[in-house]
């Protein structure tokens, strides 16, 4: 095999060429963009639970409480006991819980929603410690202080060093934070350690009345998980915690992403595949018409002493170069979808659950969502999947052409012309 | 005395119901000119197509050097004529995509790296006179040119059996002179045998012996080495 003369024999024939060319990208380009466009939107999905460092999020729903007054949890929660807790952090592929409480304070005719926060670990929303804007965050030790979102203490005029009333009892302001950092996960405009809010939630007669609370209970779990045990760690917490759990993955978001992602999600590798057998089939013709083109020069070929072997390896290594040529300009073209898609972002909703506030106050019906960047990449493995197929398309219509070539005889030929 | 480079027994070829080569015998002795002269339709370029082994005879064998051709495998077929033996044809059958020098290299190539293959290509071409127009693609050349190519190229292996479909057919008078001159020339310069298909008696009368065919026939047979 020659190499020059399969470039040789390919720029010739520039229009045969350009179309197996063109044909081969545009296969390669489809595939791998729709392949990309899906990872982009399945990683946009997983960006809520990312930045609170969670893989799940864990909680059970509740009872409406009896009256929208003084301390209450949201109905999207109830009490999870410390045997729970304890027999979620037991469960295989849980590395780390975050325990925290979410409740809602009715107080002077205003809601505020607030967090306690297990301070020991940096899963859940401790993750918030990166997003502060003044003072400090969250500390092991601390007691009697709070951190309050940005727009919380601006709105209220509050400055560090002040003191708030969270369902009457005092707590020293030591620093504010970005909340939206947390990916529009359980944002509350007061943070407070765990155990102030559990002894504020303990000592509500609105939480003592719907639900069984006991010491060191807690509502909401962040788990970090193994990666290749997540969704079987999110079916192990779904039965530990019983029939109204609420157990959130980053594919609870793929089912709210809407339907161009679950048609990308189910119908993008069969789409790719399609456009990917497209291309071959259109190589195949090229490499086929380019042969019935040919016939006088293959005779001449075998009439001078070319064996079938020598043809073979002649129009083998003309497919796959014209498919390597395709596969790269496909490759290239691909690079461009993907940086394209880089630029734009989607916007992910958040369930009303991770984030809950009462229909009944100012926005609060409103859907939360966090815009993502939408950050494509060509996976190895699908750039692997391409070169393979492309490679036993180029053998396979090159193998189809040395065969057609092998019956082209050359007294035949000239008897014809 | 002449040493028999082929022989030819009992050839027969029918296509349908015609039969072009009707049970001919020949033989080629080593650097022997023999033209087979015939109307068109006669059956000499199928015999010469059997004696190429681009056509498999129905009845009959060739030997050649002693050897029985394979007729039975196309691939041993193709290395023997590789090594052996030269085709020029009455249209040239030049690959129009590739340079003289590379067009005449084209039998080498399977066998030769490229830089030996073009070489010889080269000398050959230098040997036509062709050694400025190596560059070249076939639509740039005249007709007599394009022969010169394909001759260089079916001597470019060093033949010991040349192979000539009426390779003046497409030529003007004067070129195609002196292409039979250019025959001659490398006939005593390389000792090749040549056989050279013809209808034209005038082309056929340079031979050391004449073949007539007719009707897929031999009707006559003289000159030198009878």
């Amino acid at each position: 095999m020659k190499l020059w003369l399969i470039a040789t024999e390919l720029a010739r024939r520039p229009r045969r060429t350009l179309t197996g060319v063109i044909s081969v990208a545009l296969g390669v380009a489809i595939f791998l963009g729709l392949q990309a466009y899906g990872a982009g939107y399945r990683a946009a999905a997983r960006e809520p639970l990312s930045l609170i460092g969670s893989d799940v999020v864990a909680q059970r729903q509740g009872d409406r409480p009896a009256s929208f007054e003084n301390v209450v949890f949201p109905h999207s929660t109830s009490p999870v006991h410390v045997e729970e807790v304890e027999r979620v952090r037991a469960v295989p592929g849980v590395e780390a819980v975050a325990a925290a409480m979410f409740f809602w304070s009715f107080q002077d005719e205003e809601l505020l929603v607030g967090l306690g926060i297990d301070t020991t670990t940096d899963v859940g929303p401790n993750k918030l410690a990166a997003g502060v804007t003044q003072g400090r965050f969250l500390t092991p030790g601390d007691h009697d202080v709070a951190v309050l979102d940005n727009s919380y203490a601006e709105q209220h005029k509050i400055t560090l060093g002040d003191r708030i009333s969270v369902a009457g009892s005092p707590f020293e302001v030591i620093g504010t934070v970005d909340t939206s950092r947390a990916g529009q996960v359980a944002n509350a405009n007061v943070y407070l350690p765990l155990a102030d809010s559990q002894r504020l939630v303990e000592a509500s007669p609105g939480v003592r009345s719907v639900h069984d609370i006991r010491p060191g209970d807690v509502n909401v779990l962040f788990v970090r998980a193994n990666p290749a045990r997540g969704p079987a760690v999110a079916d192990d917490i779904k039965a530990l915690l019983g029939s109204e759990a609420i157990v959130t993955t980053p594919q609870s978001f793929d089912q709210v992403l809407g339907p161009s992602f679950v048609i990308i999600d189910r119908f993008g590798l069969i789409i790719g595949f399609v456009a990917l057998l497209l291309a071959a089939a259109s190589l195949l013709r090229v490499v086929l018409s380019t042969l019935r083109q040919r016939r006088r020069d293959i005779a001449v070929l075998r009439a001078v002493g070319w064996t079938r072997s020598s043809l073979r390896a002649q129009l083998v290594g003309e497919s796959v170069a014209l498919t390597f040529v395709g596969l790269a300009s496909g490759l290239l073209l691909s690079l461009i979808t993907v940086w394209l898609l880089s630029q734009t972002s989607v916007s992910i909703p958040i369930p009303w659950e991770l984030s809950p506030t009462p229909h009944f106050v100012a926005n609060g019906a409103k859907q939360l969502a966090i815009d993502v960047p939408l950050r494509s990449t060509l996976e190895l493995l699908s750039i692997g999947l391409v070169l393979a197929i492309g490679l036993l398309a180029a053998v396979t219509a090159g193998l189809a052409a040395s065969r057609r070539a092998a019956r082209i005889k050359p007294s035949e030929v000239w008897r014809v012309d | 005395m002449s040493t028999e480079l082929l022989r030819a027994t009992g050839l027969r070829k029918r296509f349908g119901g015609v039969v072009a080569v009707d049970s001919i015998d020949l033989h080629i002795n080593e650097a022997e000119f023999v033209a087979i002269v015939g109307r068109s339709g006669s059956g000499k370029s199928t015999l010469l197509n059997l004696i190429a082994g681009l056509d498999l005879p129905d009845e009959g064998e060739i030997r050649f050097a002693g050897e029985l051709l394979r007729a039975n495998d196309e691939d041993a077929l193709a290395d023997w004529r590789a090594e052996h033996v030269g085709l020029v044809f009455q249209a040239f059958h030049l690959i129009p995509t590739l340079s003289a020098l590379d067009n005449a290299a084209v039998p080498l190539l399977p066998r030769r790296s490229t830089e030996a293959a073009r070489a010889a290509a080269r000398e050959r071409l230098d040997q036509v006179g062709l050694g400025n127009r190596v560059t070249h693609r076939p639509a740039q050349l005249s007709g007599g040119e394009q022969q010169r190519v394909a001759i260089a190229r079916a001597l470019v292996g060093n033949p010991k059996l040349l192979l000539a479909d009426e390779p003046t057919g497409n030529l003007d008078t004067k070129t195609g002179k002196e292409i039979l001159d250019l025959f001659a020339r490398l006939r005593a310069d390389t000792g090749t045998a040549t056989v050279l298909i013809t209808h034209d008696e005038n082309v056929a009368a340079a031979a050391d012996r004449r073949i007539s065919i007719q009707d897929g026939k031999v009707l006559a047979e003289a000159g030198e080495g009878k």
